[in-house]
């Protein structure tokens, strides 16, 4: 998970980052570029695989009818694993990987509750809703994760189309009302604005550098991963690694990670508008 | 005792179902909590220290209902299979009792374990001098007796306080609280009725003198200035908190003095030498 | 349910003539961090393949002093597959695969010329239509070439079945699920071999020789899709000169910027 590099490396990149010099050329508050390939897997309802940097991963999207859980009746619900492919290295092979997948999946899995709209994934009441699976697969660790993660996820959310159901009530109160799957090629799209990205700041000596790679994660004392959402509202935060944070420098990162997420947002959804409208014109 | 809700045309009585107590509309009114505290109010805190007579340092930390245990193994010989590390490395190891919380199964409750141990490992680790102990592991052990809010908050302090007790070599003693963010007011140290209705929640493990944050999570959702407002609300609450558990390892060394120099006048006697300090806010 | 007509009018229910393979695509080098790295897809199958080392022997028991040891894995990603489904790394289909792409590149891989060292090989299937562990292994011999591993040969992997009287080649996963014998073959064109050979199902003796010939001239397409890749990435390696880091092509990426 941490690229193996040698305590001069290390001394080098925090040196270049007191200077505010970082070793891929970006200035401190730069993301690197995405990039962004939608419905790379033909059998999900919704699929993307995001390149930032060194950093691979790809995102699927399936969705299914269950019967909900007792206790919300109303709610649909969604669930995320994280797939630390032993391609990306050999760290990863057997179960290697798989306590890092948990922590990220948890993380994605609690951003999302917070932010989709569960109520609309409720196809009968009490009886019938839809589960929404979303898998991740690490394919390269190129530093940021968690954050490619998240908007990768974004993106396969914003592409999957709920298939079109229909209810069919019974005639007597007691029969079971049936349940349609209507084609596949229409269907609702899932309202995805609220949910957030995640962006990581990682702090290396006194400064704090956003979207850290792979060479700059091992340097930092500490990162913390924001859940930014539109307008920069915070969901969750979590912080990694064996550091304490300087208070001025905790604010300093909040306010690098409210500034970059919306950002971040805008990016997105200009390409996934762009997109739409390319394919959308392809169909007519 | 209410009557239970006879269906009419039929004689055989309803049966009532054990519900929850509702939960009040209101937890907050003209600036007082249903508990009777403050926006910015700790709960009752009463810490002690050396409550495990087997362990190198332990502690106890109560804030109202919320009871927690914490011991400190250690420093031993690290495991053969983590291979040489020129520093020290903190086995942190949480539990709840099986009557600590209401609700959640055995697997619900073995997360929240593996979940909380990892929470208060990363709050501790900066606080600790691990390059003085190379290839040794420092156990800490956490139990939580009941869950009434806050544990993960209660759980660091405890922790801390116990390696503090160990004489473990520290940078700074680890304070952490939580805040909740209930319809727009921010609550210092929400009771788990306020938890369970916040819109948005934070844990902030801090070493106060040092000023630096240890630990720092955050869940549900918080408009972009509230975080800040709740982020130093809850580093207040910290430095608070702070001179508390100070305060009660000085009080309990003093009192361990007392008895030492008693011992060695009498010439023995004696039993153990409560050093508990309540801090009331 | 009725018979389902798998061939008919001399189509198969994707629309291809029974001798038909699948569109075929390669791409070498699509990883970073990997010494070789792969992407092998046939129609709606894709697997990624990447190769690390040689390098140490991890496990001192397993060292060999005259030779190298190969190490595979095998996993499926949980989208791979029409129903979700999340399956480990080590559940008995992925043991089994590992084993027969291990015993396969082994035979063409010259381990004798890396005493004492260990070669890791990982695949991973992202999306699975039928002929999966024949992509594995074209995939993993791509990804061994680009590592740079000396080979006696290349190694191409085809699948052919028989249904309704008829040899078909390349089954996709529908007529893999019909239940019809089903014959994979590992092939070395070169050296003229068959290096691997599986069947289940029952199948006349006719039949069966009828079927590994069809096999075999699917492996030589895909040797020439294959060895059609490695010839553009070895040009493009060599124009790039010294500084060709593992950029690859990143085709049909849509940078945001």
């Amino acid at each position: 998970m941490q690229a193996d590099i040698s305590d001069a490396e290390k001394l080098y990149i925090a040196q270049g980052v007191a200077q505010g010099v970082r070793n891929d050329g970006r200035g401190c508050h730069d993301a690197r570029p995405l990039e962004l390939e939608l419905g790379v897997v033909a059998q999900a309802n919704g699929s993307a695989r995001l390149h930032v940097g060194a950093t691979d991963v790809m995102v699927g999207v399936k969705v299914s009818l269950v019967s909900p859980d007792a206790a919300e009746p109303a709610k649909g619900q969604v669930f995320a694993t994280v797939e630390c492919s032993s391609c990306a290295s050999p760290e990863f092979k057997g179960r290697g990987g798989e306590d890092w997948g948990i922590d990220m999946a948890a993380a994605l899995q609690s951003a999302l509750q917070s932010s989709l709209d569960l109520g609309s994934l409720v196809v009968l009441a009490g009886k019938t809703v839809w589960a929404v699976h979303l898998d991740c697969l690490v394919l390269n660790d190129g530093g940021g994760v968690l954050g490619a993660l998240s908007v990768a996820a974004r993106a396969a959310l914003a592409v999957t189309r709920l298939p079109k159901v229909e209810v069919t009530m019974g005639e007597g109160d007691d029969d079971e009302p049936e349940i349609e799957l209507g084609d596949d090629s229409e269907g609702t799209p899932m309202g995805v604005t609220r949910v957030p990205v995640i962006v990581s700041v990682a702090q290396i000596g006194s400064r704090c550098v956003v979207d850290p790679s792979a060479e700059e994660e091992p340097c930092a004392s500490a990162v913390l991963h924001f859940a930014v959402g539109p307008g920069g509202r915070l969901g969750a935060a979590t912080k990694t690694g064996a550091g304490g944070i300087p208070q001025p420098a905790l604010l300093e990162m909040l306010e690098a990670a409210q500034q970059l997420g919306p950002k971040v947002l805008r990016e997105l959804d200009g390409f996934l508008a762009a997109s739409a409208a390319a394919a959308s014109a392809r169909a007519a | 005792m209410a009557a239970a809700p006879a269906t009419a045309g039929s004689s055989k009585p309803a049966s009532v179902p054990l519900q929850p107590l509702p939960r009040p509309a209101t937890l907050v009114a003209d600036g007082t909590r249903l508990d009777g505290r403050g926006l910015e109010e700790f709960r009752t805190v009463f810490l002690d220290t050396r409550v495990i007579s087997r362990a190198a340092g332990s502690a106890y930390a109560e804030f109202n209902s919320t009871k927690v245990m914490a011991a400190v193994y250690g420093p031993r010989q690290g495991e053969r299979r983590f291979g040489f590390s020129d520093t020290g490395r903190l086995n942190v190891e949480a539990c709840f009792t099986s009557f600590a919380r209401r609700e959640g199964g055995r697997q619900a409750q073995r997360a929240a374990e593996k979940e909380l141990a990892s929470c208060l490992a990363a709050a501790l680790e900066p606080s600790v001098d691990l390059g003085k102990l190379p290839k040794s592991v420092l156990d800490v052990y956490v139990m939580v007796l009941e869950a009434g809010g806050s544990e993960a908050a209660v759980a660091a302090t405890a922790a801390s306080l116990a390696l503090a007790d160990a004489g473990v070599e520290l940078f700074d003693l680890v304070a952490a609280c939580s805040v909740s963010d209930v319809s727009g007011q921010l609550l210092l140290d929400p009771s788990a009725a306020e938890a369970a209705q916040q819109r948005g929640g934070l844990l902030l493990a801090a070493m106060p003198s040092l000023g630096e944050v240890t630990q720092l999570q955050m869940s549900g959702d918080w408009a972009p200035g509230a975080a800040r407002d709740a982020l130093e609300l809850a580093l207040g609450g910290c430095a608070q908190l702070r001179a508390g558990m100070r305060d009660t390892l000085l009080a309990a060394e003093a009192a361990r003095q007392q008895q030492r120099r008693r011992d060695g006048g009498d010439g023995g006697g004696g039993g153990g030498g409560g050093g508990a300090a309540a801090m009331q806010e | 349910m009725g018979r389902r007509e798998y061939v008919s009018d001399g189509l198969r229910l994707d629309g291809r003539r029974p001798k038909e393979l699948r569109n075929m695509r390669a791409q070498i080098g699509v990883l970073q961090s990997a010494d070789g790295s792969a992407m092998f897809q046939m129609g709606n199958t894709q697997v990624l393949a990447s190769v690390f080392g040689p390098r140490e022997v991890e496990q001192r028991s397993q060292l060999q002093h005259d030779r190298a040891i190969v190490k595979c894995e095998y996993a499926m990603a949980a989208f791979s597959t029409g129903e979700r489904r999340r399956r480990g790394k080590t559940d008995r289909r992925s043991t089994e695969l590992s084993l027969v792409i291990r015993n396969t590149l082994e035979q063409t891989i010259q381990l004798e010329e890396y005493a004492r060292s260990q070669i890791d090989v990982y695949v991973q299937v992202l999306q699975a239509d039928g002929g999966t562990r024949c992509a594995c292994i074209n995939a993993a011999m791509l990804a061994l070439a680009d590592a740079g591993i000396k080979l006696r040969d290349v190694i191409a992997s085809c699948a052919a079945g028989y249904l309704q009287g008829t040899p078909l080649l390349d089954l996709n996963h529908e007529e893999d699920r019909a239940g019809g014998p089903d014959i994979s073959v590992a092939y070395q064109p070169g050296l003229g071999k068959i290096v691997a050979l599986q069947m289940d199902g029952r199948l006349p003796t006719e039949a069966f020789d009828e079927c590994v010939q069809l096999a075999i001239e699917g492996c030589k397409a895909m040797a020439g899709v294959m060895r059609k890749e490695l010839l553009r990435h070895t040009r493009a390696l060599m124009a790039a000169g010294e500084d060709a880091g593992g950029g690859g092509g990143g085709g049909g990426g849509a940078a945001l910027r």
